[in-house]
């Protein structure tokens, strides 16, 4: 890093607590939100991720082992060590443990952090307080039960003495570590439960904050390698010479492993020689593979699908079908390595720590203990980061370069090379008696997951298959729930309203008491289901308790055009106690939008053998004005916490569509929705009053040609807009009439993804709408 | 060579003229501030704000383009976290992990300048090219509002 402060003053005698499990010293070395590097004195080891150093001054460090990544987790695991210990949070600080210190434990994932260290760091807080308490009894003469802590001090219960943690910290450390202290009991919680903003916020908003990619170190140079522009293409040759002559570019090579790498002084100079490199590819044998032949290859190979009960009075069946989707996590894939002789330093935006060190071992041939890692702020993971391919390509990189290195992804590198959520297909089968009881579940998918719904139906019977496919997945925030909950919670609507009965109840009936039906319960109560809603609007509700019980009615309303509006979005959760009440809101507003994006607009298609989208352009994300309002109820709990980073997702989607069911009658089935028209009538806006147009070809892939003529206006322009779905404008331009109000214009239309959309074309008060669908 | 002014200070850039902003900001001057999230203009994370006056993309921006005008980035906000923005997004909680949101306060003082008592409208309409991953838009919009004293 550019600055490296070293935490490490002998006159500053900081009260390192390393509360002993093996009574070993060890040395760790630390890096802070800003990236800088915090070497603390000798510590003895306690807990592999938990460490307390109070200084003299108060300030009190907690290291955390876990990757922050938006979640909050360096808030939220700091927040149980603070309670324990009574800690003053407004003197804490979190530096993040490093895997090198021989600790491991640092995987984040799974939505596991909290649910794992929970009972850990409460001792480990405990066990601070506890100590400090035996120091100032031992100072003052009293009875430690004559002592208590509160915020940062420890005062005399029948005195008027107090003594500051800082004032503290030489006394403590001559006490012995106890090994049962005792814990609070929650109802005597004074931050557990309380909002807090994270603990970085005031680096992030000052732009301090440092992600792989603002490392900096000297001699550091930067590197960017050249994707195959379908699985399995390569290189037959190459020429380098214009990349070579330009300024600031270093090398043009091949790197084993690797393939070829453009190394420069800055990015600028990376990304323009990349750009002038000509290549010849050879295109390998996935060239002709694209997303409609995967679709046929999924719906062939699901094989049999078992039947309900012949007996059923009635029998449903819906066939689902989902896309690949890409992390695109806002920050693309990076690292830095400095790849040196004998050893190595790396520093990486992971989840996986531990294994990031392990695969620079691997392909530098350096020991695993001659490696450290560094983890900086993750600028979003959602599963991506679970990978260490990006840290693998940087430490060839730098080995082969002798030189320290940043590489990254440039944003198409990043969309089209990641390891997607897998696309899949899936049939349900369904039967009911002749009272609208269900007889018989059947959940079949090819590459998805299926897994048995939370309902009492009996025998369900849920299973999976895959095709081979050489497209790279991975795991995306809720994993398989992304694809079994959506379709189960869809398909259930499917059998309530095929039943004749209310979606809430038929669920609702089929629940056993516990946690699910109660959020289920209160989210109808919330979001007011039984309310009736004008014409055009709908409600939909889906539940699921794949990582914490939650259960989610979202409103909409369609027009006749069939331009949609999230109106609002209600989230009721019981997910044990919520550590950072503030966190848990975000995360599932977040999931909202992880889940409006990728239901309404997003997919990753193949192409030529390739990906398709390259930036954010093509692989729509939700918008600010798209955004509804998301309210979010958290069910009181003393029990233990459970993780909140995926649970706010699977449930959303599923609600979403059967909210579009319930204005429409249109059951989406296939996602993006916006592949599906939801229109009630196909050209609402036109009235041969105004005018006509016409459009061709239709549907369309990129360009396509508007004509028509308006009866009302016949000089000046014409503006012609495009709306999506949610009838925000992604396109707008103008053409001048001709004569007589006739114009004509060429559009292109060919960056924004497969769907349905809006035509606009208007001059004053004449207004024509027209739905167009590009493909 | 380009002269400008960046956070007040006066820089002379000895880089090739179409290098974009962004880069210059990031590689050359260290201001690692501001993110690169697209480089082609579509996400907003690269945000900085022109002349005190409007917002730019500096991933599309070059440097030659900047010439003699007056850049502030995220670091140049203010030097304490005093900017209401900054004040706002802190007390609310805006963001998750943080990496879109220098070119959000960047984006949002550019509209706080031009529209000082912005409605909910005007905040959708100035924001709707600004993407969060992380979907934190919600405060975002909270936090503008809370920082124009509404
Ligand atoms: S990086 Fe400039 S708009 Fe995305
Ligand atoms: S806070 Fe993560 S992208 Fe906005």
């Amino acid at each position: 890093m550019e600055s490296i402060s070293e935490d490490h003053d002998s006159s500053r005698r900081s009260f390192l607590l390393g509360m002993a499990a093996t009574g070993a010293l060890a040395f760790s070395t630390f890096s802070n939100a800003t990236g800088e590097l915090m070497i603390p004195e000798p510590s003895v080891s306690f807990e592999p991720n938990t460490w307390v150093k109070i200084d003299p001054d108060g300030t009190t460090t907690i290291t955390v082992a876990k990757s922050e990544m938006g979640q909050g987790v360096r808030t939220s695991l700091a927040m149980i060590i603070a309670e324990e210990m009574d800690a003053d949070w407004s003197k804490v600080k979190v530096r993040q443990a490093r895997p090198d210190t021989g600790n491991g434990g640092l995987f984040t994932g799974g939505s596991g952090s909290v649910i794992w260290s929970y009972d850990m760091l409460r001792k480990a807080g405990a066990t601070v307080k506890a100590m400090l308490i035996s120091a100032a009894a031992k100072k003052w003469n009293v009875a430690e039960s004559n002592c208590m802590a509160s915020s940062g001090v420890i005062s005399e219960k029948n005195g008027s003495r107090k003594i500051l943690y800082g004032e503290l910290t030489d006394d403590a450390a001559k006490i012995s570590v106890p090994s049962n202290p005792s814990l609070k009991s929650t109802g005597d919680f004074k931050l557990i439960g309380t909002p807090k903003p994270h603990i970085d916020n005031p680096d992030v908003v000052s732009g301090k904050a440092k992600y792989g990619l603002d490392v900096r170190i000297p001699g550091m140079k930067f590197a960017v390698m050249v994707r195959m522009p379908a699985y399995g293409a390569s290189i037959s040759s190459f020429d380098a010479t214009e990349t070579l002559k330009l300024p600031g570019i270093l090398k043009a090579e091949n790197v084993q492993g690797v393939g070829l790498v453009v190394l420069a002084d800055n990015t600028y100079a990376a990304l323009k020689g990349r750009e002038a490199l000509k290549i010849e590819w050879n295109m390998g044998s996935n060239a002709t593979l694209n997303s409609a032949k995967i679709s046929e290859q999924m719906k062939s190979g699901i094989g049999t699908v078992a039947d309900v009960p012949a007996s059923s009075a009635k029998k449903i069946e819906a066939h689902y079908e989902l896309p690949y989707l890409a992390h695109a996590t806002m920050e693309v894939m990076n690292c830095v390595a400095d790849i040196r002789q004998s050893s190595a330093e790396i520093w990486c935006p992971t989840q996986v720590g531990d294994d990031i060190r392990n695969a620079v071992a691997n392909v530098t041939g350096l020991s695993a203990n001659s490696i450290t890692v560094n983890t900086t702020l993750l600028g979003g993971g959602f599963g991506r980061r679970l990978n260490t391919d990006y840290a693998s390509i940087a430490a060839r990189i730098s080995k082969a370069f002798k030189v320290p290195v940043l590489f990254m992804f440039s944003r198409q590198d990043d969309m089209r090379g990641d390891a997607y959520r897998p696309a899949s297909y899936h049939i349900c089968k369904g039967g009911l008696d002749s009272t609208g009881k269900v007889t018989g579940w059947v959940h079949k998918t090819v590459n998805g997951e299926a897994s048995n719904p939370p309902y009492q139906i009996q025998s369900p019977n849920s299973n999976s298959t895959s095709v081979g496919l050489p497209i790279p997945t991975g795991a995306w925030r809720s994993v398989g729930h992304t694809s079994s909950i959506f379709v189960n919670e869809c398909f259930i609507d499917e059998l309530a309203v095929a039943a004749g009965k209310d979606p809430f109840e038929f669920r609702h009936n089929l629940l056993p008491n516990g946690k699910l039906k109660t959020v289920l319960e209160k989210v109808a109560e919330l979001a007011e289901w039984t309310k009736p809603l004008p014409k055009g609007w709908g409600r939909g509700i889906a539940c699921t308790d794949a990582y914490s019980a939650i259960a989610h009615v979202v409103e909409v309303s369609v027009s006749n055009a069939g331009i949609l509006k999230v109106e609002r979005i209600v989230a009721v959760v019981d997910c044990g106690i919520a550590i950072n009440p503030m966190g848990v809101e975000a995360q599932i507003q977040g999931a909202s939008v992880d889940a409006l994006s990728t239901a309404l607009k997003s997919e990753i298609t193949i192409e030529n053998g390739g990906v398709k989208q390259s930036t954010f352009r093509d692989f729509e994300w939700l918008r600010m004005n798209e955004m509804p309002k998301v309210e979010v109820h958290i069910i009181p709990s003393t029990a233990s916490p459970n993780g909140m980073g995926e649970a706010g997702f699977p449930s959303v989607s599923p609600a979403l569509c059967n909210a579009i069911f319930n204005a429409t009658g249109i059951r989406v089935r296939t996602l993006p929705i916006q592949k599906t028209s939801l229109a009630a009538v196909d050209d609402p806006e036109i009235n041969n009053n105004i005018g006509e147009i016409n459009v061709f070809p239709s549907p369309f892939t990129s360009f396509f040609k508007v004509e028509g003529q308006l009866n009302t206006a016949s000089s000046g322009e014409v503006l012609i807009s495009i709306q999506n779905l949610l009838g925000s404008t992604l396109l707008e331009t103008s053409a001048p009439f001709t004569n007589n109000g006739k114009f004509s214009q060429e559009i292109n239309f060919s960056p924004a993804s497969a769907g349905v959309y809006f035509l606009t074309v208007k001059s004053g008060s004449a207004l024509i709408m027209r739905k167009i669908v590009k493909e | 060579m380009t002269t400008l002014t960046i956070n007040g200070q006066q820089k002379t850039l000895d880089v090739p003229p179409d290098m974009p902003l962004l880069w210059a900001l990031r590689d050359i001057l260290g201001l690692t501030g501001t993110k690169y999230g697209c480089g082609v203009g579509v996400c907003g994370a690269c945000t900085v704000l022109v002349d005190n006056s409007t917002a730019a993309r500096s991933c599309l921006t070059t440097v030659a383009e900047m010439e003699g005008k007056s850049i502030t980035t995220i670091e140049g906000l203010s030097t304490d976290n005093s900017h209401p923005l900054q004040k706002a997004w802190i007390e609310l909680g805006v963001p998750q992990c943080g990496y879109c949101q220098a070119g959000q306060i960047m984006n949002a003082t550019a509209l706080l300048i031009k529209t000082p008592k912005p409605t909910d409208e005007d905040i959708n309409l100035w924001m709707k090219d600004d993407i969060c991953r992380c979907g934190t838009y919600q405060r975002i919009r909270a936090a503008i509002h809370q920082a124009a004293g509404q």
